[in-house]
């Protein structure tokens, strides 16, 4: 009976109960659900896999979601780590890929409004025939949406200069969970009250399913400048980092691999054997401008003992840039892994970073474990460092694996937390850090709880995700 | 190969998704499933037992164009589709081929070709060079092979025409039905040994891909010495020396690249020489074009076996090229020029063999 209600909103061909279907969405790009699978093991799968084909598509099935009490798990590219696209109590996956329109690009006030499930890359490429780019490039951008960009307030490797791509988005519309359909106010800047545009952005389908989004976007610069410095030690590198941002000096990129990045994935993907701190410093926009920067921000690292590589190893790492998240380069099974990142600001980093480093590499010596770390976006105020941990050889048993992730997680997490850290700065909190909410808002989470409930009554978007009572 | 000298491509495949945005089949569908990476979990699954290879899931493995789009868009160049095609090799030998691929299989088999029901015919004399006709420039859309003549007599090339109305191997094995793609492949290495040439002319890259890959897939290979040129490689070249030239035609015209043209890299820049020699004015070209040039539904032999899929990639290619506000679309493609053809009817744009323009517009 609902499968004959959900399909006379969308159609017989965009509502699915196929095997393979449910299959390749019990899985998004997480460790936990691609674990059980290697294992053999199934994860939970969605009862149904739902293509809507217009916002008022999706409201109608919202509305019947409601009736039902069924979970609604919204899906962009399921590029995401965290477990916030896994179904984890079945239900209803919301593909939104079909809602891939690009409505306007305004060359004027260069913006460009597009609907929510098209892929990056492809937004990308459209944008850049008209000579113009949108400067979000995280690496999941051959498989992640622009909805997911924002459920997830995702960073890409120029965020440094261009923002996240919460910074980068002007308004959006958006289903709500009892199937309303609204739309934020024009731009994102104004007094207007409270900021709604920012209150879906980041919610990870929890609170609604972004449709649309308006975004900034940027003529594609008429130059972009990359060289490489190496620090013999990552104290004096950080140093260069802080004193680059607080100068404004307004760097593209500015990726700084710790001693064991260095050491490992430097080497292996840019095939560079050296030792120390790794800087990639980049600048873009007008040539003598981008060149000034350049030059203020080399002085300053040459300054604090850094070594000029020159341009060629900077320009191979933009050139290669994405090539460490290809197999065999990339972190895959069986091995386990995640990315533990955070933010704090500059005053903490040290003590973040190194209290992680030893948390991680002290308690969890007997699986050799490895901490691998960058510090790749920036702001004026403090940098967030994209921490890994790895273990090659981790248990077979699936319940045993789990358990030691969640514990090495658990104590990345409140490591962070305790030296002035959030719980992370763009992978989004999902499956996997949402028992942590808690901890990390205190007095401040029942507000967020009560505005949860109040939204959706019923809890059927997104239920198990960023820490939400069911 | 078997099934399980895929396994690493597959596993490693099987989590990335860092070419699903080129896949046309995925774009088409949007279902997850019918991306690299679902192709590649449902293998690893079948693998693990949790998944089975039931009518419904083989349906979705022969989904697949296996245009190669994923692998020439892969940084460590994963051989998915041979993975896929490998999977679907192990289905056949279950006996749970869907009826589509055995009934064009029974085709290959009594008739050579998809097309017709008609032997290839036999290839006579010896030259320098040999050109490969294959099924679709003699049975699907013959003014290919027409056009290709008066070029190759135009660039004072003496051939001679081999596999004339025989697929490549490239289709059956694409399938699974590597037996079928043995004979087929071993028939035209005969055609082409007794032509005593030292270069093999082919007419697509799809046909390049035939002798240079499905070959040794087989384990098979060209005669020592023989090298494989496409047609419009030769055109570029003669058109750069100065050999050949055109009388410009006027008009809008884009271009659809050839299945597999990213396979290949300068390919697409060639056609893009030979167009400019052509055309009066700038291309109007298309969004899926060039490195990440997208199928029309002819391609992998998903017009025979997936005839609702290929006509909706087929009506979303027309659409595309129309959108460039072209009067004309060119393809030398025979297969695509045959697939595409009968939905440009409401799509207000003509079709055009470009190879028959060319020769046609010879100076």
């Amino acid at each position: 009976m609902i499968l004959s209600e959900l399909a006379d909103v969308v159609g017989d061909e965009f509502v699915s109960t196929r095997a393979t279907d449910l299959l390749v969405y019990s899985t998004d790009w997480s460790w936990m659900p691609q674990m059980w699978l290697d294992r053999g093991q199934a994860p939970v799968a969605p009862d149904v896999v739902i293509h809507p084909g217009s916002p008022d598509e999706v409201s109608r099935i919202l509305k019947i979601a409601n009736v039902y009490r069924l979970p609604v798990v919204p899906w962009g590219g399921g590029s995401g780590t965290q477990g916030g696209a896994a179904p984890i109590f079945g239900g209803i996956v919301l593909d939104l890929k079909r809602l891939d329109r690009i409505f306007e690009i305004d060359e004027r006030s260069l913006t460009v409004r597009a609907q929510a499930g098209i892929i990056g890359t492809q937004l990308e490429w459209a944008l850049n025939e008209k000579g113009l780019t949108l400067p979000h490039y995280p690496a999941s951008a051959n498989a992640a949406t622009l909805g997911g960009y924002l459920a997830a307030r995702g960073s890409g490797v120029i965020s440094t200069k261009y923002g996240k791509a919460e910074d980068l988005v002007l308004s959006i519309e958006a289903v709500m969970p009892n199937g309303t359909i609204i739309r934020t106010p024009p731009v994102r800047s104004h007094a207007s009250g409270p900021g709604l545009l920012n209150f879906l952005v980041g919610s990870e389908g929890t609170l609604g399913v972004i449709t649309e989004a308006t975004m900034q976007i940027e003529h594609q610069p008429e130059t972009r400048l990359f060289r490489a410095v190496l620090f013999d030690d990552l104290t004096r590198a950080l140093e260069a980092g802080r004193r680059i941002m607080t100068a404004r000096l307004d760097p593209l990129v500015l990726r700084l691999y710790d001693p064991n990045s260095t050491a490992t994935l430097v080497k292996r993907v840019l095939n560079l054997d050296v030792q120390g701190a790794y800087l990639i410093l980049g600048f873009d926009g007008y040539a003598e401008i981008a060149a000034a920067q350049e030059q203020r921000a080399l002085a300053i690292c040459i300054e604090l003992g850094a070594r000029d590589l020159g341009r060629a190893p900077g320009e191979e790492w933009w050139e290669h840039r994405y090539d460490f998240y290809y197999p065999p380069l990339s972190l895959s099974l069986p091995k386990m892994y995640g990315t533990i990142e955070t933010v704090c600001t500059f005053a903490n980093i040290e003590k973040v970073y190194y209290a992680k480093k030893a948390a991680i590499e002290d308690n969890f010596a007997a699986w050799n474990v490895r901490y691998i770390a960058h510090f790749s976006h920036w702001f004026p105020w403090g940098v967030m460092v994209y921490d890994r941990f790895i273990i090659d050889e981790p248990p077979q048993d699936p319940h045993e694996a789990l358990r030691l992730h969640n514990r090495i997680w658990t104590t990345a997490a409140r490591t962070s937390l305790a030296n002035g850290g959030m719980l992370n700065e763009h992978h989004g909190i999902g499956l996997k850090l949402g028992r942590l909410m808690r901890e990390q808002y205190g007095a401040a989470w029942p507000t967020l709880e009560t505005i949860k409930q109040a939204l959706d009554p019923r809890g059927i978007m997104n239920p198990g995700k960023l820490g939400f009572s069911l | 190969m078997s099934l399980a000298d895929h396994t690493t491509s597959y596993e490693l495949c099987r989590y990335c998704l860092m070419c699903r945005h080129t896949c046309p089949v995925g774009r088409t569908t949007k279902r997850e499933a019918t991306t690299p990476h679902g192709w590649a979990l449902m293998i690893a699954s079948a693998d693990r037992g949790q998944l089975h290879w039931d009518t419904e899931a083989v349906d979705t493995l022969y989904q697949c164009a296996q245009c190669g789009l994923c692998q020439s868009n892969c940084v460590t160049d994963q051989p998915l589709p041979a993975s896929i095609a490998a999977a679907r090799a192990h289905v056949v030998s279950l006996g749970l081929a869907p009826e589509a691929v055995v009934a064009l299989d029974a085709r290959l088999r009594q008739w050579g070709n998809p097309y017709q029901e008609s032997q290839p015919l036999s290839a006579a004399g010896r030259a320098p060079s040999a050109l490969f006709v294959g099924a679709a420039a003699r049975h699907a859309h013959p003014q290919t092979l027409n056009a290709a003549r008066q070029l190759l007599a135009a660039l004072g090339i003496e051939y001679v025409p081999v596999g004339v109305g025989l697929s490549s191997a490239y289709l059956p094995l694409a399938l699974g039905l590597r037996e079928t793609a043995q004979a087929l492949a071993q028939t035209a290495l005969a055609e082409i040994s007794a032509s005593g040439c030292s270069r093999l002319i082919v007419l697509t890259p799809e046909d390049a891909r035939a002798f240079a890959e499905a070959l040794p897939a087989l384990g098979l290979q060209l005669p020592e010495g023989v090298a494989v040129i496409e047609l419009m490689s030769l055109l570029a070249a003669a058109v750069e020396t100065g050999q050949l030239s055109f009388r410009p035609v006027t008009g809008r015209y884009t271009y659809h690249d050839p299945a597999h043209t990213p396979h290949f890299p300068g390919r697409a820049a060639q056609a893009r020489r030979v167009l400019a020699a052509l055309l009066s004015q700038p291309l109007h070209e298309m969004f899926w074009r060039e490195g990440r040039a997208a199928p029309g539904g002819a391609v992998g032999g998903l017009e025979f076996t997936q005839p609702v899929l290929a006509e909706r990639m087929a009506r979303a290619r027309l659409a595309e090229a129309a959108e460039t506000g072209a009067e004309q679309l060119l393809t030398e493609d025979p297969v695509a020029l045959a697939h595409l053809e009968p939905y440009t009817a409401g799509a207000k744009l003509k079709l055009t063999g470009l190879f028959e323009l060319l020769a046609e517009q010879l100076s």
